[in-house]
């Protein structure tokens, strides 16, 4: 049973580090628009025209 | 496939149009459909047509004038309002979008629009349809922009966002956050919880128990020190308002219960509660978290509809010329020029021509006024006919509109307030929470002194009002989202408990219970004549005209899509009427009393016709042009009727042309000739008579009694003044919406009322078990939960239809 010792612990790191990625999601605006992301894995980048900039090319990023 | 490939709407008689999409020929149904199909398959983006899930909006091809009206958006002093710079020094502005339903509308506007040459970020949000665009001024224009949207088939236009928003954006990502690590947080202490409740029944030993119970406190503490926040918050300005409310108790419980727990933590005696204060604090802020959520979506949708509209003007400059300026740098003294369809922008005195003028948004008047040189015409109010060139008489933040403003600006500070029935439970509630937990305590010293405290605390955690909390904001919250489906968007919290009181409704007439256009209402012909052939050849006639008779006749000619004959010396008699020959016979058209002057006798029913048509001095067709009521005025009012609830009109219209219609219709009151001032000293004196009320309107006029009421509903096709001033916005224009959202309101609070009589019926049987020290910490966390659910679930009920 003293193995509880160690395990516990390590459970509540893992906690603190899945605390630190939702706070990250929620500042990063991920929760902003849920509709939509999901889908753009199924759009294809446009053919046949260079697009202009990279940033440009990230039809998914979300605004700052 | 006979139907429009891009709206879905079916195909009409006539020659076929047809895009070819990705190698085939995809029939479309109109010239709008069409160009936007064309645009999007030369922009290369054909592939929206294989993402997209829904069919799209069907949009009109924009003639130039709505083009050339994007144009003041460009101007400085309009950008002033609504653009930004980004940190790269890029212009930068959020535009709602009409017309988005999926993400490959999303997709294809952002490639659209990404491709124009300085544009420098586009990127858009569905579930809000808004889009973020950085542009670089010298390159591109922000009209050339809005221009492109229209081409692909999406109305974009820069918005008013509510002052509310920016803050509610900020509550919304905090509360999610304080959420995400209660929930996250009450998932680990539960687990430890089991382990303890397993000890419980069978020995565990002191130091693991000791263990569990440490490692509960590590992660109860985040929950209890930042999750809970607002609950303190909440309570402590209750206290210094010498309120007691729900969050009082709800305090008092978490701080308690967290402190004797950590307590007995450390000296390793007595009972843990971490358990049910996290798992406590995480459905309260759920409920909560719930409810902002409904506001902000609702606040959103509410500003969206807030379309800047730019005030614009053409004002000469130095060299005689008239030049595009924004509305708000006119002064005293400035010549400008007014086009007809335009909006007056500032008060003048008109120097040449002359014009009738649409005033119905600020004076409720439903037929335009005519006015001529040295009469005054007034901002908000829209030309009609022809140019005509004014003088400004004061500059904008003096004019009538803005007194109007100053109006309702004041009435929404007297707004009456109504009262949360949580709250009215809360009064006595709390008090009698507190005594009964002084009262254990004093009563367990005398019996067993050792035990006292932990009793008292079991029984703050046992009827800790965790359901109470939940009853309302969870009813809400499921009543809001019932609400915006039915098509009323609520802009300020407590329109249901409002709603579910009213006890009379107070309408504006034009343009609420009214079309608010002018229509031939009635259309009588002689014997032995033909409507449509009168009636092509009337509307022939009145060919280009811009008098609102003739603008009706042509409308339902048009309607019935009436092939229109030649004409020939065509005649215009100002204000009168209008001569012209259709196949050498003489015809005339125009007021009965002008007619009478020229000789000809018109029969007796028709001398109150707006309009008389004649075929050579024979009356053979009559017009009478009025303002519909909309189509389910009739239905809405009688229902409102057999609900019992009183309705008035008020409106500013002197002619009382309707009254008999709306008399008819089972209606109590009807005040014409009402200025807002007066429409708001009715609705004042009601409400000092103890009535409950509910205003709709769409006007200008209207804003000072729509700011003042209870409650109040603005239509979606009402000016932006009157949607600030409501509590609610009705995009669809159907009357028979409130209806139902009355309905919704009256059950909602019945629900309510279960929600919290269940929550008290449950906090009444478990006191007695908690005073008499039955109940351990497992069961109190049971109860709660289980009392939550179906606080919740009942609530639940209100998504459903009916």
């Amino acid at each position: 049973m003293s193995i509880l010792y160690v395990l516990i612990p390590i459970a509540i790191i893992f906690v603190f580090v899945a605390i630190g990625v939702f706070v990250w999601a929620v500042r990063s605006e991920q929760f902003e628009d849920l509709e939509r992301h999901g889908s753009d894995i199924l759009f294809d980048e446009k053919q046949n025209t260079p697009v202009k900039d990279a940033t440009k090319a990230q039809s998914g990023k979300s605004a700052k | 496939m006979t139907d429009c490939f891009h709206c879905g709407d079916p195909i009409p008689a006539g020659p076929l149009r047809v895009v070819t999409i990705g190698g085939n020929e995809q029939p479309m149904c109109c010239p709008g459909c069409q160009a936007v199909a064309q645009s999007i398959v030369d922009a290369g983006l054909s592939s929206f047509y294989d993402y997209r899930t829904t069919d799209s909006d069907k949009t009109d091809v924009p003639n130039t004038e709505q083009l050339n009206e994007l144009l003041a958006y460009d101007l400085q002093e309009v950008q002033q309002e609504f653009v930004a710079t980004n940190s790269e020094n890029h212009n930068e502005t959020i535009l709602t979008i009409d017309g988005i339903r999926c993400a490959a509308c999303a997709w294809l506007i952002e490639h659209h629009v990404g491709q124009l040459a300085g544009v420098y970020k586009v990127s858009v949000n569905t579930t809000t349809h808004r889009v973020v665009v950085a542009w670089e001024q010298s390159e591109i224009k922000l009209s050339e922009i809005l221009a492109q949207l229209r081409s692909i088939g999406y109305r974009a236009t820069p918005f008013q966002p509510g002052v509310e928003e920016a803050e509610f954006r900020k509550q919304y990502q905090r509360y999610l956050i304080r959420l995400g690590i209660a929930g996250l947080a009450t998932m680990q202490v539960m687990m430890f919880a089991i382990g303890l409740y397993f000890g419980v029944f069978s020995d565990l030993e002191d130091q693991f128990r000791d263990l569990l119970r440490w490692t509960s406190l590590i992660m109860a503490t985040p929950v209890i020190l930042y999750s809970a926040l607002p609950f303190y918050r909440n309570a402590l300005q209750g206290l210094k308002a010498l309120q007691l409310n729900m969050d009082l108790p709800v305090s008092i419980a978490l701080l308690l219960a967290y402190s004797s727990s950590a307590y007995a933590t450390v000296l390793s005696t007595g009972e843990v509660y971490f358990e049910s204060v996290s798992m406590f604090a995480f459905f309260l802020l759920l409920g909560r978290f719930l409810e902002m959520k409904a506001r902000r979506r609702a606040s959103e949708t509410g500003s969206n509809l807030l379309k800047l509209l730019p005030a614009k003007a053409n004002k000469q400059n130095q060299f005689g010329e008239y030049e595009l300026v924004a509305a708000s740098i006119l002064t005293e003294g400035d010549l400008i020029r007014i086009v007809p369809g335009e909006t007056i922008p500032a008060d003048a005195i008109i120097s040449t021509g002359q014009s009738r003028f649409d005033e119905s948004m600020l004076t409720g008047e439903s037929y335009p006024v005519q006015k001529s040189v040295g009469e005054t015409i007034y901002a908000g109010s829209v030309n009609r006919d022809q140019i005509v060139t004014g003088q400004v008489l004061r500059s904008r933040n003096n004019s009538v509109l803005s007194d109007v403003v100053r109006l309702q600006a004041s009435a929404l500070q007297d707004k009456p307030k109504i009262a949360h029935i949580a709250d009215a439970i809360a009064k006595w509630f709390v008090p009698g929470l507190l005594i009964i937990s002084i009262a254990t305590y004093i009563a367990w010293l005398q019996i067993d002194a050792t035990e006292a405290f932990w009793i008292t605390l079991s029984v703050l955690v046992a009827t800790c009002p965790c359901a109470l909390s939940l009853a309302t904001p969870t009813a809400i919250t499921c009543a809001y989202a019932n609400l915006s489906r039915l098509g009323l968007l609520v802009r300020r919290g407590n329109v249901l408990e409002a709603l579910s009181r009213v006890t009379e409704v107070i309408f504006d007439k034009t343009g609420t219970l009214t079309e608010g256009d002018l229509v031939v209402s009635t259309f009588a012909v002689a014997t032995g004549h033909s409507e449509n052939d009168v009636l092509s050849q009337a509307a022939a006639l009145e060919l280009g005209q811009q008098h609102p008779v003739a603008v009706a006749i042509m409308a339902k000619a048009r309607h019935l899509s009436l092939p229109l004959p030649q004409v020939h010396d065509i005649q215009v008699y100002h204000g009168d009427g209008v001569t012209g020959s259709i196949e050498q016979r003489k015809i005339w058209l125009g007021r009965p009393g002008w007619l009478q002057e020229n000789g000809i006798s018109i029969p007796t029913p028709w001398l109150d016709a707006s309009a008389v048509i004649c075929f050579s001095e024979h009356p053979v067709g009559a017009f009478y042009v009025d303002d519909n009521l909309r189509q389910d005025t009739s239905s809405a009012l009688q229902a409102l009727q057999s609900r019992k609830i009183q309705t008035t009109i008020l409106t500013g219209d002197d002619s009382n042309r309707l009254k008999k219609s709306f008399l008819a219709l089972s209606l109590k009151r009807y005040l014409s000739g009402q200025r807002p001032a007066d429409k708001l000293a009715y609705i004042r004196q009601k409400q000092n008579d103890g009535e409950y009320t509910l205003a709709v309107g769409d006007g200008v006029n209207d804003a000072p009694l729509l700011a003042a009421a209870h409650c109040s509903v603005a239509m979606g096709g009402g000016t932006d003044l009157a949607k600030v001033s409501a509590d609610a916005i009705l995009p669809s224009n159907r009357l028979t919406v409130l209806i139902d959202a009355l309905d919704l309101s009256k059950r909602a609070m019945r629900i309510t009322k279960q929600n919290l009589a269940w929550a008290l019926a449950y906090n009444l049987c478990i006191i007695p078990l908690a005073v008499s020290g039955y109940i351990a910490p497992y069961f109190a966390a049971l109860g709660m939960s289980l009392s939550s659910l179906l606080v919740v679930s009942n609530s639940l009920r209100l998504l459903n239809r009916k």
